[in-house]
């Protein structure tokens, strides 16, 4: 008689797969592939490169489950206009979270930049907190800014609008990179290029470059900006030759997330020239301003006293 | 898991892992990234009726199951999981429960003394080989070749099915 021989392993699944394995078998299965599991690691020669397969996977997922939408994050970024987003003192804003799980990103002293799923890329300034999605999907692309100032490079995508979120603004663009400013006061968009569309509370206006949206009291306006302001001092170094006190302040207010008090209103009228660098420190700005004029400025957390 | 968003999240965070599983306990690229999509797809068309507390262990089983699944059918090269299960067995020896411990030490009394003696003051008693060999008095090389001879017999024991059989029928016995 011949024997055949199977293997213990066999003997063991055949048994959990008719639901006839002791606790102890079923454990020693589990632990054994939760082993396999735990070490398993992704190798690129027999398995390929992952970004491919992950693309494979999910779109033979999405075709199945009968999906029309694909997202395809695999998108090639192109900045098409800047906008300046100026939002006034700086409130936490308790966002939707009915969208599934989203990650914040928030600063402290110093300005950082981030990019998102899609190639976007946004520097959001000192003492600001803006929240995103790990995962672009959709039809729209969905972010909330939820304090303090941030500029945003968007990449363009027109079968998927980016959309902002601040207060009760929501500001739309297809692909543009703007800088807001959100607060508790007043919310303000400045488009340096590109288009945007800026809505709330019923109201809705279209910015083009130069042009400003201030958001205060419930009302929508349209301004025409400050050309000082249309620069972009994330990424740059920056001269101010001979601008307004008031101008400077309004920058500093932007790059550093800070409110500056003042007693006295008629030193804004002074003209300074200033070279702001894209990573000085705030310190180190103020310091120049100071020798040029004299005034002391002494920083309490995120306000500013001029004296 | 009830919108499109969280599914995306929930596919981005896992499925790279689970694939990485799949392949392993399969060896077969395309039938290993086939496992991955079924089990999310699954996910996905029973998103309603399961509440599921932790994600990852329910994905991990998911697959694991579809994994020995595909063993049974003889769909993947059989010695892959059994080489592993070998490998695992051996290196667990110490942790593993005692009712299935009894069948491992049955095997273990088939070895001749001095090679079972070795085998169990290296694996239970984490002796080192300088121990062993000072403890009974044999060179190093002696302790080393009793050590591999001692663990090839228990693999060829766990592809054996035989020596299981009279621990089944006792415990049949038992029952009755």
């Amino acid at each position: 008689m011949v024997k055949r021989i199977r293997h213990s392993l066999e003997y063991l699944i055949n048994k959990s797969v008719q639901n006839k394995a002791s606790k102890a078998e079923e454990n020693l299965l589990d632990h054994f592939a939760f082993t396999a599991y735990k070490n398993a690691k992704w190798d690129e020669a027999s398995m390929g490169n992952s970004d491919e397969v992950s693309k494979n996977i999910y779109e033979s997922i999405l075709l199945r489950i009968e999906k029309k939408k694909t997202f395809n994050p695999y998108f090639k970024y192109m900045a098409a206009a800047s906008i300046l987003f100026l939002v006034g003192l700086g409130i936490f804003y308790k966002p939707d979270t009915s969208n599934g799980k989203r990650l914040t990103f928030k600063t402290t002293s110093s300005p950082k930049s981030i990019r998102l799923s899609d190639g976007s890329k946004i520097y959001l300034a000192a003492n600001s907190s803006f929240q995103y999605p790990a995962q672009f999907g959709g039809d729209e692309r969905n972010v909330s800014l939820l304090k303090g100032n941030a500029f945003f490079e968007v990449a363009k995508d027109k079968k998927h609008p980016f959309i902002i979120e601040s207060g009760e603004i929501k500001t739309r663009v297809v692909g543009t990179s703007f800088h807001i400013q959100f607060s508790k006061s007043k919310c303000e968009v400045i488009v340096v290029t590109g288009k945007v569309n800026v809505s709330a509370k019923g109201q809705s206006i279209d910015l083009v470059p130069n042009q400003q949206a201030l958001f205060v009291d419930k009302k929508l306006t349209r301004l025409p900006v400050d050309k000082i302001l249309s620069i972009n001092w994330y990424t740059k170094d920056i001269t101010l030759n001979q601008a307004t006190l008031k101008q400077v302040i309004t920058i500093l207010q932007y790059k550093y997330g800070v409110t500056f008090e003042y007693k006295n209103q008629t030193v804004l009228a002074m003209p300074v020239t200033v070279f702001i660098e894209k990573n000085a420190s705030l310190e180190s700005v103020l310091k120049q301003i100071n020798y040029i004029t004299n005034l002391k400025f002494n920083i309490y957390g995120e306000i500013v006293q001029v004296n | 898991m009830n919108n499109p968003e969280a599914f995306e999240k929930t596919y981005t965070e896992y499925w790279k892992k689970l694939n990485a599983f799949s392949y392993t306990m399969t060896q077969d690229k395309d039938l290993a990234q086939n496992i991955v999509q079924d089990v999310f797809i699954d996910l996905w068309e029973r998103r309603e009726e399961l509440s599921i507390n932790a994600i990852e262990p329910y994905l991990f089983r998911a697959v694991k199951n579809q994994v020995f699944k595909h063993y049974q059918n003889n769909r993947v090269d059989k010695t892959i999981l059994e080489d592993k299960f070998e490998d695992y067995i051996i290196d667990n020896f110490t942790s593993i429960d005692p009712e299935v411990m009894d069948l491992l030490y049955s095997l273990l009394d088939k070895l001749p003394e001095k090679r079972k003696e070795v085998l169990l003051m290296y694996k239970f008693q984490d002796m080192s080989i300088d121990q062993i060999a000072a403890e009974l008095g044999l060179s190093k090389q002696t302790v080393k070749n009793q050590i591999s001879s001692g663990l090839k017999q228990l693999r060829e024991g766990l592809k054996d099915l035989a020596w299981m059989a009279p621990y089944i029928i006792l415990h049949q016995n038992f029952l009755k």
